[in-house]
């Protein structure tokens, strides 16, 4: 039992910290949610979830969202996050679209996360996020569309310092 | 794909890749929340107290109005203190011991009965013959009933008559005025002074004994006491101020599935012919009452797969004869369990229509045989079944309201039983949960988890309930009075549903 446990743990933990830091973008909500989140799924039991990955994801975005009320210091939080440094253009690229993914309103975002960080099927975050199936496909074009303009102002914002 | 979603894709990827390359704090699993359970957390607590929170809102949506005086009173389903005595209480027969009038084996349901308390669980009767001969009114033999509470002095193990105890035998005092007006009757009682309680248990016990007592009136579901000319009745902490079935004062915390819609269906073996169900034995001790059907080849022989059945709870007319027969004899309760057979094989299943009457709290009566069985009971408590093989059917109705919820019932610990710390403690009952996991956790007097896991029901989410026979262990640091409190974890959110919460005393 605990040995299943530590398996989910060390495959799903750093994937579920990552997506919720993207959501809820403060480093220290993120990981109380994660861990908040394997609380609940080992209560609940591994074998009475279906789909663990997608309802940590849920559990943990929910957990993240009640802290954020509580805390507000996204923006220097986020401008302080250490992009890997592999090439100063693709990390500022990367800094941009996460940045962009900030701007987003939290519902847009989780559901972004949950579409293309965790590869859920439409079917899937409708039923986790409790919104219509049919409506999936509609959101989540216009948050990447939203992202596209955030993303190219920003970087027409920087081209303009240089 | 169209070219946007291929754009929205590209996008999508790479703000995947973006994610992916986030830094992250990757606390190993040895200082993990899960590995360190049940060390405590702010968040976890918080949590708690989150559930919790929602277990009393659910149990002050049922009982608020019988709490609304006293802030401090959770509600009914959260009785905090139980006395000793409920324990003994629950185990013996205490209807048996209790109505020593009743010796012969009654042929007929007795409605000369009022009702004693036991704290933290329903009332049961006792017989009060009343005053003999003359042809009396419903409105009278209500109020004879009830003035029978004050002058019942007899001492009846784990049971008390809080009214005799209280001063509303004192001169003058009774039901001086019963109104009937359908199903309802309206009592408006004389009391010399206020009905007193020590406590939120009293209270409750008094309230029960009235309304039982009251409601024992064939016809008659519903009451609405007042006192001294119509005015608000109050009994220690209690304002009655509407009308009450007894469902509305049983201490459960809901009722039982009521109705055919609601039927308990299970496709058992119907390939086999001419299985007879035989109700093989019954069990009844005022708080749990268990009916075990057995499938026999025929009328006596070897022990053969049930057929199919479906078990109903309805409410019933018990002012008429049951099944619409002509019989003199009114031997129907409040409600009715119909469980009912599948026959197979052509012919008649043999059965007849007998009638058992039982008489004590809450099973009146057992009328009919295979196929169909009429159990004849007092109010709407929470009923469930299982089976423990393919030839067995047990009906279980009621239990201890601190160790039933409309979805786990617990039979061993009783509430107040001790444990041992450090020991493993042995956990019995039935449960109807998803994928027949069932979580417990025990909760320490500052409303910690002291410890917490689950275990697995023999069926889960069926029609049918599944049973439990586990350990669970206790932990070594810990004494003084715990709950246990079993519940179903949502597969949805992980919250807490269909919660028993059983005190126990760990030494």
């Amino acid at each position: 039992m605990t040995d299943r446990w530590r398996e989910v743990y060390e495959r799903e933990y750093p994937r579920l910290v990552r997506a919720l830091l993207a959501i809820g973008r403060d480093p220290a909500a993120a990981e109380d949610a994660a861990q908040e989140a394997f609380v609940k799924a080992h209560r609940t039991g591994l074998d009475n979830i279906e789909k663990l990955p997608g309802w940590l994801l849920v559990v943990g975005t929910r957990e993240v969202f009640r802290k954020a009320k509580r805390a507000r210091r996204e923006d220097e939080i986020w401008a302080s996050l250490p992009p890997r440094d592999d090439g100063f253009d693709t990390s500022a690229a990367r800094v941009d679209l996460l940045a962009a993914l900030g701007e987003l309103p939290n519902r847009q975002r989780a559901i972004v996360v949950a579409r293309y960080y965790y590869g859920l099927s439409y079917d899937e975050i409708a039923d986790h996020f409790d919104i219509k199936s049919g409506t999936v496909g509609a959101t989540l074009h216009q948050a990447i569309e939203r992202l596209r303009q955030i993303q190219l102002a920003g970087r027409l914002a920087r081209g303009a310092m240089r | 794909m169209t070219d946007e979603r291929r754009d929205d894709e590209i996008i999508g990827r790479a703000l995947s890749r973006a994610i992916e390359t986030i830094d992250v704090n990757q606390t190993p699993y040895e200082r993990s929340r899960i590995a360190t359970a049940p060390a405590h957390r702010s968040i976890f607590g918080l949590w708690q107290i989150a559930t919790a929170a929602g277990a009393i809102v659910l149990a002050l949506a049922i009982g608020s109005w019988l709490t609304r005086p006293a802030e401090s009173q959770p509600g009914v389903a959260a009785s905090p203190t139980t006395p000793a005595a409920t324990s003994s209480a629950a185990t013996p027969t205490p209807a048996a011991t209790a109505s020593p009038t009743v010796t012969p084996a009654p042929t007929t349901v007795d409605h000369d009965k009022i009702y004693l308390a036991r704290p933290g669980l329903p009332p049961i009767a006792v017989s009060w013959l009343m005053s003999g001969g003359a042809v009396i009114s419903p409105g009278e033999r209500i109020a004879t009933r009830l003035n029978g509470l004050a002058l019942y002095q007899q001492s009846a193990p784990g049971l008390t008559n809080y009214l005799a105890k209280n001063n509303f035998g004192s001169p003058g005092g009774g039901a001086a005025q019963v109104a009937i007006a359908g199903d309802l009757a309206t009592v408006d009682m004389h009391l010399g002074a206020p009905l007193n309680a020590s406590d939120h248990t009293e209270a409750l016990g008094i309230l029960q004994q009235l309304v039982y007592t009251a409601t024992e009136e064939p016809g008659i579901r519903r009451v609405l006491f007042t006192q001294n000319g119509g005015q608000q009745l109050s009994i220690g902490d209690i304002n009655v101020d509407k009308a009450l079935a007894r469902e509305d004062v049983f201490g459960y915390k809901s009722a039982g599935a009521i109705g055919s819609d609601k039927a308990l269906t299970w496709a058992g073996d119907d390939s086999i012919p001419h299985v007879v169900a035989r109700l093989n034995s019954v069990v009844n001790d005022g708080t749990t009452t268990r009916l075990t059907f057995l499938g026999t080849s025929g009328n006596a022989g070897a022990p053969t797969a049930l057929p199919s059945f479906s078990i109903a709870l309805e409410s019933f007319d018990d002012t008429q004869p049951v099944g619409g027969k002509t019989a003199a004899a009114r031997n129907g309760g409040k409600y009715q369990l119909r469980v009912e057979f599948q026959w197979n094989g052509g012919g008649t299943s043999g059965g007849v229509a007998g009638t058992t009457v039982v008489d004590q709290t809450p099973l009146r009566a057992i009328i009919g045989a295979n196929p169909l069985t009429l159990i004849e009971l007092d109010d709407a408590r929470p009923w469930r079944a299982y089976m423990p093989d393919k030839t067995q059917l047990v009906v279980e109705i009621g239990g201890d309201p601190r160790s039933t919820s409309d979805r786990i019932a617990v039979t061993a610990p009783k509430p107040s039983d001790l444990a041992n710390s450090g020991a493993d403690l042995r956990v019995t009952g039935s449960a109807r949960v998803f994928e027949a996991n069932v979580s417990w956790r025990l909760v320490d007097p500052a409303g910690k988890d002291a410890a917490s896991g689950h275990f697995n029901a023999s069926l889960g989410s069926s029609a049918l309930w599944g049973t439990f026979d586990t350990r669970i262990p206790m932990p070594a640091n810990v004494r003084g009075n715990l709950t246990l409190e079993l519940f179903e974890s949502s597969p949805k959110d992980g919250t807490a549903q269909g919660v028993v919460q059983i005190p126990l005393g760990v030494r």
